[in-house]
């Protein structure tokens, strides 16, 4: 009686998943002003979506589906804005293109690894912890009308760690930990954005 | 006090108290004793070599589950839209990949080379034995499982139709061929996972999608 209680409690738990919201991240990083000029800029985004599943025999079941995307693209256009003078989003333009519409020069920010792992472990007698870490990299490219500039591959991780009474605990912590990453992928691309645009100036 | 006869061999009236009274230690001791008789029986009749054979076609098989590769998707990523950028494939190689070794062929490995050694020797010799199959166990548990997730793969430099340019490394699944120098590809990313796959059928130019206007 008490196995049976325990496989059905199993398979319930098996059958779980709590949706991850990746908050805004405090991306404001300004360093020296904003750069002159009228850039477009492109900011590839619709990547960084994933069902996230626990490592480890508790929770294994369990699953974290988390969307950075929402947050990323918000944050990534408020850093640029924050960082050079006049920034329109824009699809993706050829350089010809730039300069008869008016721009000095185009930024494209394309998405690349997401990274993640949530281990779940036992710190105690049934006393449970959670690790979530997230890493995040891409490619920031400064486009001229004479063709690509340069080109750099930002990086941006987090981490976050802390006991867990049920599995749904351990979302906030990816939450955190994803939200981290942004913020360092954020300014790490915006920094490098600006050292291209300086460098051409 | 009378016990009934014993259900299985390694059962007797002492695991029969324990179960009576909800102590759980007699039926695990059973079950270890089980697979330590049947462990010793495959020993015994020369059966070893069928023993390990099961071990390594498991680590094998588990080697060789499928990734994600052109062709082939997790079931996470059915019913979401990804994002694509267009590019040309301007140089491949073949690269060497080294697989993920998650310990569990070094693991497989230290029980059944402890569990042969455990039939060997007596005495101190016995424990000798145990401890250089454990650990001769392990290593090669690990050696094959390392083995069997290591896979070649291919290396796509892309030119973007922005002027940048990238690399990424795709592993070639069953049935699945290299796509050549000069292509028109598109790189797809789906949760940090990036695909490079054929773009050539695709056009180039087409007339904007209409949209559905409302009219009063």
């Amino acid at each position: 009686m008490r196995a049976s209680l325990f496989a059905l409690a199993l398979l319930a738990l098996a059958a779980c998943s709590s949706p991850v919201k990746v908050g805004l991240p405090n991306a404001d990083w300004n360093d020296g002003g904003r750069i002159p000029g009228r850039y477009a800029a492109t900011i590839q985004s619709g990547a960084w979506r994933k069902d996230i599943s626990a490592e480890g025999f508790a929770c294994g079941g369990w699953t974290f589906p988390t969307d950075a995307d929402g947050a990323y693209a918000v944050a990534m256009k408020k850093a640029l804005d924050d960082n050079f003078e006049s920034v329109t989003l824009t699809p993706e333009m050829k350089p010809a293109d730039l300069a008869a519409q008016g721009y000095d020069a185009s930024i494209i920010v394309y998405q690349g690894a997401f990274d993640t792992r949530l281990l779940i472990v036992e710190q105690a007698y049934w006393t449970f912890g959670a690790e979530a870490s997230v890493g995040m990299s891409g490619i920031v490219a400064l486009v001229g009308p004479g063709g690509l500039i340069g080109q750099a591959s930002p990086e941006g991780s987090g981490a976050r760690r802390g006991k867990i009474a049920l599995c749904d605990d351990a979302g906030p912590m990816i939450s955190t930990a994803s939200r981290m990453a942004l913020m360092g992928f954020i300014q790490n691309a915006t920094r490098e954005a600006r050292a291209l645009a300086t460098t051409t100036r | 006090m009378h016990y009934p006869k014993p259900r299985h061999k390694c059962e007797t009236h002492k695991t029969q108290r324990r179960e009576e009274s909800g102590d759980s230690r007699g039926v695990a001791a059973c079950a270890i004793r089980v697979v330590n008789k049947w462990m010793g029986d495959q020993m015994r009749s020369g059966r070893i070599a069928g023993l390990a054979a099961i071990v390594l076609a498991a680590l094998v098989l588990a080697g060789c589950a499928q990734r994600q590769s052109q062709n082939v998707y997790k079931y996470d990523e059915v019913g979401q839209a990804s994002a694509v950028t267009f590019g040309t494939i301007v140089a491949s190689r073949e690269v060497d990949i080294t697989g993920k070794n998650t310990g569990t062929g070094g693991l497989v490995g230290a029980a059944v080379g402890a569990g042969a050694g455990s039939y060997a020797g007596s005495g101190s010799g016995n424990a000798w034995a145990i401890s250089a199959g454990l650990l001769a166990g392990a290593v090669a548990g690990a050696l094959i499982e390392q083995a069997a997730a290591d896979r070649t793969g291919v290396e796509y430099v892309v030119m973007l139709q922005s002027g940048v340019a990238l690399t990424v490394v795709q592993d070639i699944g069953k049935g699945e061929s290299t796509l050549p120098d000069g292509m028109r590809v598109m790189v797809q990313n789906t949760g940090g996972y990036q695909r490079v796959l054929p773009a050539e059928a695709l056009p180039t130019q087409m007339a904007r999608p209409k949209g559905i206007e409302l009219v009063d």
